[in-house]
């Protein structure tokens, strides 16, 4: 059990080097953090390590089994799920059905009770009251909550979670940094987490993986990156 | 269902199958006409209907049964050629499902519609280098046969579609319907479903197009593969509202009552009925009859 190791992919489209080289370990249990401007690839990357989009290079390995080049559905059966950062919902269906249908398919063997699942699910992400509503009727912080219900609803393992916190106001960031601490701790489960709120990441990573402009530039404890020049630069030469 | 559904079922059942012996042969004709169509825009709906995969292309498939019924006349007894043709008409959907069914929307619909006519000719051109465009059948059965053999297929697609909307798949392919990434990256297997509901929706269309081709003894090829029947089948499958299951029955029964009101006293009118009311429904009413009703407007 060796939990996600990606190393040397690469992905381009068309003439943009999207990624080159990317190394990234996360172990069982841990949440890491990707950090990194926009264009630097963190979305690319989520995209290919859950099959939406297929590496030119390198491997992918999950639990000791490689992924690379599989379809998505084949990676949500072995047990991972991630977020859109541009959110995803199933907008005519209600907030329950959406969540219902990630429990009833996600990871293999499949979940014997996926009501008991989904109810669950919506409790621990504070939708419990929304449930009636059309999925297209959320707020767009409701509508992020929707998309970690969703990926947890599947029994995935591990959750590659996108932005979840970009766009709320500091008492909603607040509260999703509680949800997804409490998400951890209490369903054990592994986190990649890309998140722009760049204390929202320090306070929740164990390490911080940082991406430049496709690279893995550096990577190590919060504190150690927060000090990086090379992150600050990245950061501070993307800015306008 | 519910009791009071179960009963009313039953008894429409029970009344269905009496129609024979309490109408005239003008209204066994009507009859027959609504249990064909209810059988075919049901099967359609099994994937048009769930994942909204909207197949321009259903004739062919029934087409295909007839030729198998066809051909075998006097060879084989109804009982296998009818179900060779919904074989048939299956597994050319299943050849054809995992190309086509990779590009959606107005795509998907316009490359069923030139499937569709694409056999059509293939079968013309078989036929007219074999010298045999048209065929006289002997001895074929009678209108109260058909109609019951019909009304047998209907029933079987109605349960087959009730099945599956209850089912992992007909779930696996609302998500399709709403959104497919998100639908496959929760761990729908898209490919496979939406192939497996083509085939599925193409068996019933081609027995019924088996049991069709019997009900005259002068035998057309053009007939079989019209695509007038296809747009006849997603018209009625639109106006009753194709998303809920009672959609292609309630579509299916209202437009053969329009056509025969409309054969009776404006023939010509016919097409242009139909495409008025495709129009209509698509701009004003897309959820069809049930949907409107289900979701009144505030
Ligand atoms: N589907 C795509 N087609 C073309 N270019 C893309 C596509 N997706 C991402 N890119 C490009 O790849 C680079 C990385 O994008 P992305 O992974 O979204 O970055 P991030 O999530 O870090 O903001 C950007 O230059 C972006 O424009
Ligand atoms: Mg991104």
């Amino acid at each position: 059990m060796n939990g996600l190791v990606v190393r040397d992919v690469g992905k381009s489209f068309g003439g943009v080097r999207a990624l080159e080289g990317v190394d990234l370990d996360v172990a069982p249990g841990a949440i890491v953090g990707l950090m990194g401007a926009n264009g630097a690839g963190k979305t690319t990357l989520f995209g290919v390590i859950a099959g939406n989009e297929r590496a030119d290079a390198g491997t992918i390995t999950f639990e000791g089994r490689r992924i690379d080049g599989l379809r998505p559905d084949r990676v949500a059966a072995l047990g991972i799920a991630r977020t859109f950062q541009i959110v995803r919902p199933f907008r005519a269906l209600s907030v329950r059905d959406n969540v219902l249908l990630a429990a009833r398919f996600g990871r293999r063997p499949r979940d014997d009770d996926p009501a008991a699942t989904t109810a669950a699910a919506l409790a621990d992400l504070g939708l419990a009251e929304q449930a009636g509503r059309p999925a297209g009727a959320l707020t767009l912080a409701e509508q992020k909550r929707l998309e970690l219900a969703r990926a947890v609803a599947t029994g995935a393992r591990l959750v590659l979670v996108d932005e979840v916190m970009a766009g709320l106001n500091a008492t909603e960031v607040a509260a999703m940094l509680d949800v997804i601490g409490r998400l951890h701790q209490d369903r054990r489960l592994t986190l990649l987490v890309v998140e722009h709120v760049m204390q929202a990441l320090m306070r929740l990573a164990q390490r911080i993986v940082v991406l430049h402009q496709g690279r893995v530039i550096a990577e190590g404890e919060p504190a150690t990156i927060a000090g990086d020049a090379r992150v600050s630069e990245a950061y501070l030469g993307a800015a306008p | 269902m519910t009791p009071r559904a179960g009963i009313a079922a039953g008894a429409a059942l029970a009344l269905a199958g009496a129609v024979p012996w309490l109408v005239g042969p003008y209204g066994l004709t009507i009859a027959l006409n609504a249990a064909m169509w209810v059988a075919l825009t049901v099967s359609w709906s099994i994937l048009g209907g769930t994942a909204a995969y909207i197949s321009l292309g259903h004739v062919a498939f029934y087409g295909l049964g007839a030729y198998v019924v066809v051909t075998s006349w006097q060879v084989l007894p109804l009982v296998v050629a009818v179900p060779l043709g919904g074989l048939v008409a299956g597994a050319f959907a299943l050849t054809i499902g995992w190309p086509v069914l990779r590009v959606r929307g107005p795509y998907f619909v316009i490359l069923t519609l030139g499937i569709a006519e694409l056999v059509k000719y293939a079968v013309l051109n078989v036929e007219a280098a074999l010298g045999a465009s048209s065929r006289l059948l002997f001895g074929v059965p009678d209108n109260r046969t058909l109609y019951l053999a019909t009304l047998g297929l209907a029933v079987l697609a109605i349960i087959v579609a009730a099945l599956v909307r209850r089912s992992r798949l007909g779930a696996g392919l609302v998500a399709v319907r709403e959104d497919e990434v998100t639908a496959e990256t929760i761990g729908v297997p898209i490919g496979r479903y939406k192939v497996f509901a083509f085939a599925l929706s193409a068996v019933i269309p081609g027995m019924v197009g088996g049991l069709m081709a019997l009900r005259s003894a002068y035998f057309e090829p053009l007939q079989v593969f019209n695509p007038v029947i296809s747009f006849t089948i997603v018209t009625m499958a639109v106006v009753g509202g194709a998303a809920d299951a009672r959609g292609p029955i309630l579509g299916a029964l209202l437009l053969v009552v329009v056509s025969e009101l409309l054969w009776a006293n404006a023939p010509q009118g016919y097409m242009i009925a139909l495409g008025v009311l495709l129009i209509g429904f698509v701009v004003f009413a897309p959820g069809g009859i049930t949907g409107a009703l289900a979701r009144p407007r505030p």
